[in-house]
């Protein structure tokens, strides 16, 4: 039975191309594959194995309205020295949570799309779940926060990351499959 | 300088949850890995154990996300021609199956309309945008033939992903 891999790439309209290509290239760090002359361009993080995560396309009448757009970033100093970088870029507002699963840093980027860097923590926790967070606290700090968060009941079992015991199975099965 | 490792997941409003968990649930096949209070939100992952979410569904009335593309990773041929068939078969409408030298792809649009593709990544390197229409019921040996015989042509970037199999021509040069 055929079923998908994994989630490749995604694709966002813009009106202002330079300045969106200058902020997902200098601020977020993609490379830029292809493309260009007008036409959409291509961008990765990791562009020796895949060609494009990250598609803009000049489409001044269209906005996206994505829920999210979430990108991964590699170690908890990578995502407050992110988060930093953004402020001095001239982003002003932000909201910081400890997913469990992951500490996501949201912001609108310059054409109002909802963007999210975040860092996995690599343990499992039920979703959704999300509580403000201070990330220029130490990594220490932020990483026993998370150590200790209390356990709380989950629609499903456990997939990801290490089961550090905090997910409860529910009293009543939610999961219709 | 910090900077982004990988595109984690993607978030879309929706209208009609249920249905729109049976398509990338039953479908696509992507396991449900969390769901919030009467599924107002529903987290789907194409390799649980490693990433929590790649698609959020979130109900909402009234927003409507109109993305360029959200685009899945298959394995293999025979798993994209597999899953072209499936997709058919759910009543989804098909747009177009095409080789962009460095993929398969095949769009169509989801449920509620979001243009999707399911792509299988050919791992040579071409340069892009481009697409030339194909037929997903010709022998493997036959796609794979229009792979190798694509033409060389020039590219706005130098080469990164894939294999070089020197199709990539510098943009300097096809101007000169």
């Amino acid at each position: 039975m055929s079923k998908v891999s994994s989630l490749g790439h995604v694709g966002i309209s813009v009106t202002d191309m330079d300045k969106m290509l200058d902020f997902y290239t200098r601020i977020l760090g993609l490379t830029v594959t292809d493309g260009g002359e007008g036409r959409g361009v291509f961008l990765s993080a990791s562009p020796e194995t895949e060609h494009h995560e990250f598609l803009i396309s000049p489409q001044p009448d269209r906005h996206t309205n994505a829920q999210q757009i979430s990108f991964k970033i590699e170690s908890l100093d990578e995502l407050r020295e992110m988060y930093h970088d953004l402020r001095d870029y001239g982003i002003d507002t932000f909201r910081i949570t400890n997913h469990g699963v992951a500490i996501g840093c949201y912001f609108r980027d310059p054409e109002n799309n909802h963007v999210e860097v975040y860092w996995s923590t690599g343990m499992d926790y039920p979703q959704p779940h999300g509580e403000p967070i201070d990330l220029d606290l130490s990594t220490p700090e932020l990483v026993s926060i998370i150590e200790n968060m209390t356990p709380k009941e989950g629609s499903g079992p456990k997939y990801y990351g290490r089961d550090a015991g905090k997910r409860l199975l529910a009293s009543v099965p939610k999961m219709a499959r | 300088m910090a900077k982004v490792s990988g595109l984690g997941h993607f978030g879309i409003f929706v209208r009609d949850m249920p249905k729109m968990v049976d398509f990338y649930s039953g479908v696509l096949g992507l396991t449900v890995t969390d769901r919030g209070p009467e599924d107002r939100i529903v987290f789907l992952s194409g390799h649980p154990e490693t990433e929590h979410h790649e698609i959020a569904l979130a109900k909402s009335p009234d927003q409507k996300t109109d993305a360029g593309q959200v685009s899945f990773h298959i394995d293999s041929l025979a798993d994209l021609k597999d899953m072209h068939k499936k997709i058919a078969a759910s009543g989804c409408e098909i747009d177009r199956v095409v080789n962009h030298g460095i993929a398969f792809g095949c769009y169509f649009r989801d449920p509620e309309d979001n243009r999707v593709e399911v792509y299988w990544s050919t791992g040579v390197d071409y340069p892009q945008p481009y697409a030339d229409p194909i037929d997903l019921s010709a022998s493997d040996d036959a796609l794979m033939k229009l792979i190798e015989d694509l033409p060389a042509r020039a590219g706005t970037g130098p080469h990164y992903y894939g294999k070089d199999v020197g199709k990539r021509l510098p943009r300097e040069a096809v101007k000169a």
